[in-house]
C-alpha cells in the first residue's frame, strides 16, 4: 500500500531527541495544575453537574419540559421568555451562559458550536439577560433570553442552544471542557418542510468540487474539496485509482476523508499513489450515504532520468544498426574484390 | 545529522476564564434557593495533562477520565453527547517563560467514541471505548447517547482522544488542543 503523507513521518526511533528531553520535561513540571482536575468525575453516581431547563410555565416548553420549541416566528419578531439554570451538584459552580447555533453531528443528535466560534443563526439572533452566574450547591438561577429573528432571515427550521458552561478560573493547561446546551428549536414560515437554511438542502447528495494532485517525487498525492449538500453529516469513504499505460494499475486503501457537516465543504489530502510514468488516467471516488462522487484527470510524466535513459537507447540502438550497416558494407565489400580481381589476374 | 524538533502537546481547555463576548451584562447572581427538579447535566471528562513528544507525525492518545451524565429528569426524553474541537487559546507558563500556544489543527485531533450501553435503566451504567473519530471546529462528533426508553439514571463512560505532532511542527513550539464536550436533550 502506498504510504500517505501523515504517514511518510520518520519513526521515533530513528530521531536523535533523547538529548532535549529532560529540559522539556522539566518544563512541563513546571505547568500549574489545572483546577479541572478538582472537577473530574470520581466514581459513583452522586456526582452531578448542571443544566438549563424552560421555566415550568413557559408557553415555549417542549413536550418533554426540556428544551424550548419557540413555534413558527416571522421574519423581524422577537420571543423572549426565562429559563432556569440550575447546579445539581454538591459544589459551588460559576458558570459562563451564552446562546450558540446547532448543526446536526456526525453519528446522530445536534452539536453545539463553541463560544469563541461566530455565531450566524440563533446564536446571533439570542441576547441573554446574564452572561455569568455563580450557584451555590443543588442552587438555581433565572434569567430572560430575547431571541429577534432578523428581517431578512431565509425561511426555514433551526436550532440553537442555550449554553451553561462552568468556569475553569485558572489558565493553566486542563484538555477539556464538559458543558450543557438546552436545545432551543424555531421555524421561519416559507420554506419547505425540513429545509434547514445554510445547512444544505432535504434533496442535497454529496459534490466533489475538486481534485488537484500534488507531486513528491515519484509520489501523486491527490488534494480534494468537497461538499455536502445534504442536511446531515456525512464521513465519505475515498479511494484513489490510476490507470496506467506504463505498467499495472494501481488503487489505494479506501480510507475515511474526514467527516463533513450538513452544507459544508472540507478539504483533504488522500493517501498518495505511484506516479505513473508516461499518460495515465487518475481517478478519486466518494462514496456515502448522501451519494457518490468521482472525477478523473489525465496526467502525463516524463522524468528526465527517463529521457534521457530513451535518448541513449535510441543513441544506441542507431549506433548499433550503424555498425551492423557499416560491417554489411564491408563484407559486401570484401566480396566483391575477389569478383574484380577476377581469374584473369591470377 | 538533522535534530528532531521537540514538541510539546499541552492539552489546552477551552477559555474558560475569559469573559463572555455576549452583550448581556456582566453578573454574579448567587441564589439561596435549593434545586429540586430532576436535571440532566454532565460532568467529568478527559484528565488534564500534558506530554512531550519529539517526533513529528507521531500521534499522542490522551486516555481520559470518567465522564458522567446522570439524567433524572423521570421523563427522559434521551439525550445525547458531543464533542467538538476548539482552537486552544492563550499561552502556558513554561520553567517561567509565557509560551505561546500554537493550534495542532483539528485535521490532527480524533476523539474516541462511546459505545455498548451496558446495563440497566438506573444506577451506573458504562460504555466500552469505541473508535477514534476525527473531529473539527465545525462538525461535532456524537459520542454517547440514550434513547428516550434507556437515557435514565447515570451513565458513565470513558474519553479520550489522540493528538498527532502536525507534519509542518517547528523546533520548540508548544503546541496545543480542546477539546469540548457537550450534553443535551434529544430533538426529534
Amino acid at each position: 500500500m502506498p504510504p500517505s503523507r501523515l504517514q511518510r513521518a520518520p519513526a521515533a526511533s530513528t530521531l536523535p531527541h533523547v538529548r532535549l528531553l529532560p529540559a522539556v520535561l522539566a518544563a512541563l513540571i513546571a505547568l500549574p495544575v489545572p483546577v479541572a482536575a478538582a472537577q473530574q468525575a470520581p466514581a459513583g453516581p452522586d456526582v452531578r453537574g448542571v443544566s438549563v431547563l424552560p421555566t415550568a410555565d413557559s408557553p415555549y416548553r417542549s413536550s418533554s419540559g426540556q428544551y424550548l420549541e419557540l413555534g413558527t416566528v416571522p421574519a423581524g419578531a422577537v420571543v423572549g421568555d426565562q429559563v432556569v439554570v440550575v447546579n445539581a451538584g454538591d459544589v459551588q459552580r460559576e458558570l459562563l451562559l451564552f446562546a450558540v447555533d446547532a448543526s446536526p453531528a456526525a453519528g446522530g443528535g445536534y452539536g453545539y458550536s463553541s463560544r469563541r466560534s461566530p455565531q450566524a443563526q440563533v446564536g446571533a439572533w439570542t441576547t441573554l439577560s446574564l452572561d455569568r452566574v455563580t450557584l451555590p450547591p443543588r442552587g438555581r438561577a433565572s434569567l430572560s433570553f430575547e431571541l429577534r429573528v432578523p428581517a431578512g432571515a431565509q425561511a426555514g427550521s433551526y436550532v440553537g442552544g442555550i449554553v451553561a458552561e462552568p468556569v475553569s478560573g485558572q489558565e493553566a493547561a486542563v484538555s477539556v471542557t464538559t458543558r450543557y446546551a438546552m436545545p432551543v428549536v424555531l421555524e421561519v414560515a416559507g420554506a419547505p418542510p425540513g429545509t434547514t437554511p445554510g445547512r444544505g438542502t432535504p434533496g442535497g447528495r454529496l459534490q466533489l468540487d475538486d481534485v488537484e494532485l500534488q507531486t513528491d517525487g515519484d509520489q501523486l498525492c491527490p488534494i480534494i474539496r468537497y461538499r455536502n449538500d445534504s442536511q446531515d453529516p456525512v464521513d465519505p469513504v475515498a479511494e484513489v485509482h490510476v490507470d496506467r499505460l506504463v505498467g499495472s494499475d494501481e488503487r489505494s486503501a479506501r480510507l475515511p476523508a474526514g467527516v463533513v457537516g450538513a452544507g459544508e465543504a472540507r478539504d483533504a489530502e488522500l493517501p498518495c499513489v505511484r506516479r505513473p510514468l508516461g499518460p495515465a488516467t487518475v481517478s478519486v471516488e466518494l462514496r456515502s450515504p448522501r451519494g457518490d462522487a468521482r472525477q478523473e484527470l489525465r496526467t502525463s510524466w516524463l522524468p528526465w532520468p527517463f529521457v534521457l535513459a530513451l535518448l541513449f537507447l535510441v543513441l544506441l540502438v542507431a549506433a548499433l544498426l550503424l555498425l551492423l550497416l557499416r560491417g554489411l558494407r564491408r563484407r559486401r565489400e570484401q566480396r566483391a574484390v575477389p569478383d574484380a580481381d577476377g581469374p584473369g589476374h591470377s | 545529522m538533522r535534530r528532531a524538533p521537540v514538541l510539546v502537546l499541552a492539552a489546552l481547555a477551552a477559555l474558560a476564564a475569559a469573559p463572555a463576548a455576549t452583550a448581556a451584562t456582566s453578573a454574579t447572581d448567587t441564589v439561596l434557593t435549593t434545586a429540586t427538579v430532576g436535571s440532566l447535566d454532565i460532568t467529568g471528562g478527559v484528565l488534564p495533562t500534558a506530554s512531550v513528544n519529539t517526533v513529528i507525525g507521531s500521534t499522542t492518545e490522551v486516555v481520559g477520565g470518567a465522564m458522567t451524565v446522570s439524567d433524572t429528569r423521570g421523563t427522559t426524553g434521551g439525550w445525547d453527547v458531543t464533542a467538538r474541537y476548539v482552537n486552544p487559546v492563550g499561552s502556558v507558563t513554561l520553567a517561567g517563560v509565557v509560551t505561546p500556544v500554537v493550534s495542532v489543527g483539528d485535521d490532527n485531533v480524533k476523539v474516541k467514541t462511546a459505545e455498548t450501553l451496558s446495563t440497566v435503566l438506573t444506577g451506573t451504567r458504562s460504555y466500552t471505548a469505541g473508535s477514534f473519530v476525527q473531529v473539527d471546529d465545525q462538525t461535532s462528533v456524537n459520542v454517547a447517547g440514550a434513547s428516550a426508553a434507556s437515557g435514565g439514571g447515570t451513565t458513565t463512560f470513558s474519553t479520550a482522544y489522540q493528538v498527532t505532532v502536525p507534519t509542518n511542527a517547528t523546533l520548540g513550539t508548544v503546541y496545543g488542543a480542546a477539546v469540548e464536550y457537550t450534553v443535551a436533550p434529544k430533538v426529534p
